[in-house]
């Protein structure tokens, strides 16, 4: 038996399909991105649970139900949102605002944000806009892609490889880990915006919320359930070790995001505290935490976190703004989204050409790419990727739609 | 019916790209309050504090799929 590919602390099994309800029917494998589902065509599946990515796009696809989520955390953060002395701290990814709405009546797309920083302060929690940490991430991961072009451009060495790969889709970096361990030089080292949030909630956010951070408890609220897997890493417990050095906490370590709620899971905690939505009175955000921009907002979609970078990288590179900033070449829903871009590059003082590339729905369009790369003539020096099809925003966490699920124009 | 599971996914899409369009600040390094984050307490991109706390490393697992 190979050892545990989690270790100890990690969801694991985050999936289950429940064999009395499973026809066989093959609807999950082909949505499956590691093909880790078994079983023959008639007879129940059933998930390697090495293999999983957490990803939930089965789930989302099984045309009987049969496929069941085994962990929530809801009755616990209701529980800490009736404990005074406890800090609550929700932190919303970018794509919920565009679909919780769905959860109390509303259209989808329906742009909820003030509805929805106004209920979860009547629930209790203090708002913390993981758009905000969207926008760190361009700090950090524009700097080290501008960084290893620079270098690779003057021939000097430098940590990790072109094409410098997005590391905010824990479904991808799991991926890289479990199949393509050669593409982990080439993966950003930057966090994604949730482990960044749950960090500096824990860090800086002790003086902001003048509170010790052992009584803060981060709640990540995301369209995705691989995030749940991610926050339950073992290595993401920074601000503990950040704080033992600088002597803020002592005592038994504590992860940076404590827990991870769905956006279901998050209307379903609303209206167990009697919360509806659609009547709540919009409300700002209650710290500098909810400020963010209109690029870290589109991070929820496909191409958006490669708009959001280009808009910072123009500015770094060339002095000046992008003109346009709607950036056509990586929106919309085609597999695979490449563009270039050619500017002058101040530093170089030379004109460059930055080749990009944009992918969703993992399961269909990852292996040209991946493959390219592992040979060494892949022409880009940028590539997003994100494992569900759209992007965030039609993660396994987001609304179920009656009409089926994400399955985008296929037969 | 495939063409209808597209509208909820362009639906949410269309809400963030409206969400960026109505943004008084649309790029991410004029974001003030993480101006501030790194001002106050963060240093710089890439710093010794970013090094600690926004990067990380990641685990060869291949060896690990039964």
């Amino acid at each position: 038996m190979t050892t545990m590919n989690h270790s100890s602390g990690e969801i694991r099994g985050l999936f289950k399909i429940n064999a009395d309800k499973c026809k066989g029917c093959d609807a999950c494998k082909a949505f499956c991105p590691p093909k880790g589902i078994e079983g023959a065509s008639g007879a129940p599946h059933r998930i390697n649970e090495d293999k999983c990515l957490s990803c939930g796009q089965c789930m989302l696809n099984c045309p009987f139900d049969a496929i069941e989520e085994t962990h929530s955390a809801i009755n616990q953060v209701i529980e800490k949102l009736a404990d005074p002395k406890t800090t609550v701290v929700g932190i919303i990814a970018p794509a919920v605002r565009v679909a919780i709405g769905e959860e109390f009546g509303m259209k989808p797309g329906s742009l909820v944000t003030g509805e929805m920083y106004g209920a979860m302060h009547k629930g209790g929690f203090r708002v913390f806009d993981c758009n905000f940490s969207a926008d760190l991430t361009i700090m950090e991961e524009g700097s080290e892609l501008i960084h290893r072009v620079h270098a690779s451009a003057k021939g000097e060495a430098f940590e990790g490889k072109l094409p410098q790969f997005t590391s905010c889709c824990p479904a991808w970096v799991r991926m890289v880990e479990n199949q393509y361990p050669a593409l982990i030089p080439h993966l950003s080292t930057a966090k994604s915006p949730q482990q960044m949030s749950g960090t500096v909630a824990k860090t800086y956010g002790t003086e902001i919320y003048d509170t010790d951070a052992n009584d803060i408890f981060t709640v990540s609220v995301m369209p995705c359930t691989a995030k749940k897997m991610e926050a339950s890493r073992e290595e993401f417990n920074d601000a503990w070790e950040w704080n033992i050095e600088n002597g803020k906490s002592s005592g038994a370590s504590y992860q940076d995001v404590d827990v991870v709620l769905t956006t279901k899971e998050l209307a379903q905690l609303f209206k167990l505290l009697q919360i509806d939505l659609s009547q709540v009175a919009p409300a700002k955000g209650d710290s500098l935490f909810a400020d963010y921009s209109g690029a870290a907002t589109i991070f929820g979609n496909t191409g958006g976190v490669m708009e959001a970078a280009l808009r910072t990288a123009h500015k770094v590179l060339t002095d000046e703004e992008l003109a346009t900033l709607e950036y056509t070449p990586v929106r919309g829903l085609e597999g695979v989204k490449e563009a270039s871009v050619t500017l002058f590059d101040k530093h170089l003082n030379q004109e460059i050409t930055l080749n990009v590339a944009v992918v969703h729905d993992m399961a269909k369009n990852i292996a040209p790419i991946v493959n390219e790369v592992l040979a060494g003539t892949s022409k880009y020096h940028f590539i997003e990727v994100m494992n569900c099809p759209g992007g965030c925003v039609n993660g396994a966490g987001q609304p179920v739609r009656g009409e089926g699920t994400s399955w985008m124009n296929r037969a | 019916r495939v063409a209808k599971r597209n509208e909820y996914i362009k639906a949410r899409i269309a809400g963030l790209y409206q969400d960026d369009t109505i943004a008084t600040n649309r790029f991410s390094h004029h974001n003030k309050a993480v101006q501030q984050y790194y001002r106050e307490f963060g240093g710089e991109p890439l710093g010794h504090t970013s090094h600690k706390l926004l990067h990380t490393t990641y685990v060869d697992r291949s060896s690990k799929i039964s």
